[in-house]
């Protein structure tokens, strides 16, 4: 089990959780624990964070493996979802109805006693009162974004599933749904929050579980995580007029741990990013070469995260 | 209780949009429309008035709309990834379904009464007799119950529900159980039929023909209704439970 909280505090686990869809599988064997603050569910696209969102949510049926909540299976005790909200990556939404009625929907079916009341200011959470009246089917995908934060929040759950809750949102409406998450976070309630923006996730949870592949790459801090990445070689390309004079100056000083010299470039394994970016321009006055650019070759989230499973 | 209002209406809501309810109901005055047409010339104004009754309203209008409002009633939610708004509540799934049914079952009612009520008014204006329209009447209110109960499921689980619904309206129902009179009793439609025909004292060629080897019977049409809820409800709540609440692979 690789949980981010103590065992005690564990409000939803899974265990060997696996699904696949016919040969391809989505999530294999993961094991995870969350409890109550905010947890980033990181990943790149295709790393099966929605798939394990939707088996712990009990939307989904796993291949294999268990989960609970609040040590109950959710498809077989739905009594559960009294006290567990999610706000799916689907941009579907009842259409035909107004985000007053879409939030009161949930209100009711939550057994709220002023459904309408609860509406209302959770809709005032999100900074959609002025339009609550207007139908989904009229709104922005960020709107739409919003009142689903709004209708996932009105019964005030204790557990939170967020699936990518900042898709569409504009900068300002994404600053006050980060501040109202880590809010909840701070709350004492379980967040979990799934993106494959490590600056976003960064900014409201300070624990993360990592997928990649289906599988779990990482679980731990952010700052673990930045520790990791700091470890990785980062592969860059050099273009300039003279690469092989470059290389080896480059390997003299420790900057690089391989270098695979071309006609007009070479493609470095930087180990020292920061003295690497502080000296390649006066190294290449000192040597007589000149730099035409320096660019990234694989600093994607997914080669971070590839080379963290790699190293598992 | 709340919930299931909540539930029955919300489905309602969504079957009722404005294209769909158009469309069907443009379908449905198509028999009130050929009986006040040709009715008044006709030399047995009730027969023609039966004919449409029995042979387009009971036998694919009603059955179409209640194939498109059933099938979509879970099953475009579950499509359309919209079911987690139903699902993922403190609802019994059985609630959750029996209430998804009759919001499914309402809009057929209530797009079929408009057919029903322009063919009554048809029928009584060319005929003169205005209780001709019990039988459509209480035919409709079968035939959503039937359909409505056998192709939620349907649709739940198959994407081309409504093809399937209309397979086997053109194809079992309109061809083999019309040939073969021993399959007369697995028709939709005729067991709304059967209540139909309980209604009338006499009962017209066109109406014999169709019943097959399924007698007049009011209380015996809703029985078989009646179980055909109480499965589908049963096998709806077990789907909801060993099935997905979205359909695909996703991330």
């Amino acid at each position: 089990m690789n949980d981010v909280v103590t065992p005690s505090d564990l409000t939803v686990e899974a265990r060997d959780l696996s699904r696949w869809f016919g040969q391809k599988v989505a999530v294999s064997e993961v094991s995870c624990g969350f409890g109550p603050g905010v947890t980033g569910l990181l990943g790149p696209n295709g790393a099966g964070k929605t798939t394990l969102l939707r088996m712990l949510t009990g939307l989904v049926r796993p291949s294999a493996g268990t989960v609970t909540i609040l040590g109950t299976n959710p498809r077989t005790h739905p009594d559960v979802y009294a006290k567990v909200a999610l706000v799916p990556e689907d941009e579907h939404v009842p259409g035909f109805l107004s985000a007053k009625e879409f939030v009161r929907f949930n209100a009711t079916l939550q057994r709220l006693t002023d459904p309408m009341g609860a509406a209302l200011r959770a809709l005032d959470v999100v900074g959609l009162s002025d339009v609550a009246s207007r139908n989904l089917s009229t709104f922005s995908k960020g709107m739409r974004q919003r009142a689903k934060v709004a209708s996932a929040l009105v019964h005030d759950p204790d557990i939170i599933f967020l699936d990518e809750p900042l898709n569409g949102t504009d900068p300002v409406q994404r600053a006050r749904l980060i501040r109202l998450f880590v809010e909840l976070g701070e709350q004492g309630k379980t967040v979990i929050v799934s993106s494959h923006v490590l600056g976003e996730v960064e900014r409201m949870a300070d624990r993360v579980v990592a997928m990649v592949d289906g599988r779990l790459a990482g679980v731990g801090t952010i700052a673990a995580l930045r520790n990791a990445m700091s470890d990785i070689p980062r592969k860059l390309r050099v273009e300039c007029d003279r690469p092989r004079v470059l290389a080896g100056a480059l390997i003299e000083r420790g900057y690089v741990g391989g270098v695979d010299v071309q006609d007009d470039a070479l493609d470095v394994d930087v180990l020292d990013s920061d003295g690497f970016g502080k000296e390649i321009a006066s190294l290449a006055v000192d040597t007589g070469v000149r730099l035409v650019s320096v660019e990234p070759r694989d600093e994607s989230l997914e080669s971070t995260f590839r080379y963290l499973v790699g190293g598992r | 209780m709340r919930s299931f209002a909540a539930i029955t209406v919300y489905t309602l809501r969504k079957l009722m949009n404005r294209k769909r309810v158009i469309g069907l109901i443009l379908l449905t005055a198509v028999p009130a429309a050929i009986v006040g047409l040709v009715g008044r010339r006709a030399a047995d104004s009730t027969e023609v008035f039966h004919g449409m009754a029995v042979g387009v309203l009971m036998a694919v209008v009603l059955p179409v709309i209640g194939i498109v409002n059933s099938s979509s009633a879970l099953g475009d939610e579950r499509r359309d990834h919209t079911l987690p708004y139903l699902s993922l509540k403190p609802v019994a799934r059985s609630l959750l379904v029996s209430a998804a049914l009759a919001g499914a079952v309402g809009a057929t009612l209530t797009i079929g009464a408009v057919g029903v009520g322009a063919l009554w008014v048809a029928g009584g204006l060319v005929s003169g007799d205005w209780s001709i329209g019990a039988g459509p009447a209480i035919g409709l209110v079968v035939i959503a119950l039937g359909y409505g109960a056998v192709f939620m499921p349907v649709g739940f689980l198959f994407k081309r529900s409504t093809l399937i619904g209309l397979l086997y309206v053109f194809f079992w129902e309109a061809v083999l159980a019309s040939a073969v009179t021993s399959l007369a009793a697995s028709s939709l439609w005729r067991i709304g039929l059967q209540a139909y025909a309980a209604t009338l004292d006499t009962l017209p060629r066109e109406l014999t023909d169709s019943l097959g080897n399924v007698s007049p019977s009011v209380g015996s049409a809703f029985l078989k209704v009646g179980v055909l809820v109480v499965v589908s409800v049963g096998l709806t709540t077990w789907l909801l439970r060993v099935r997905d609440h979205v359909v695909g692979s996703a991330d």
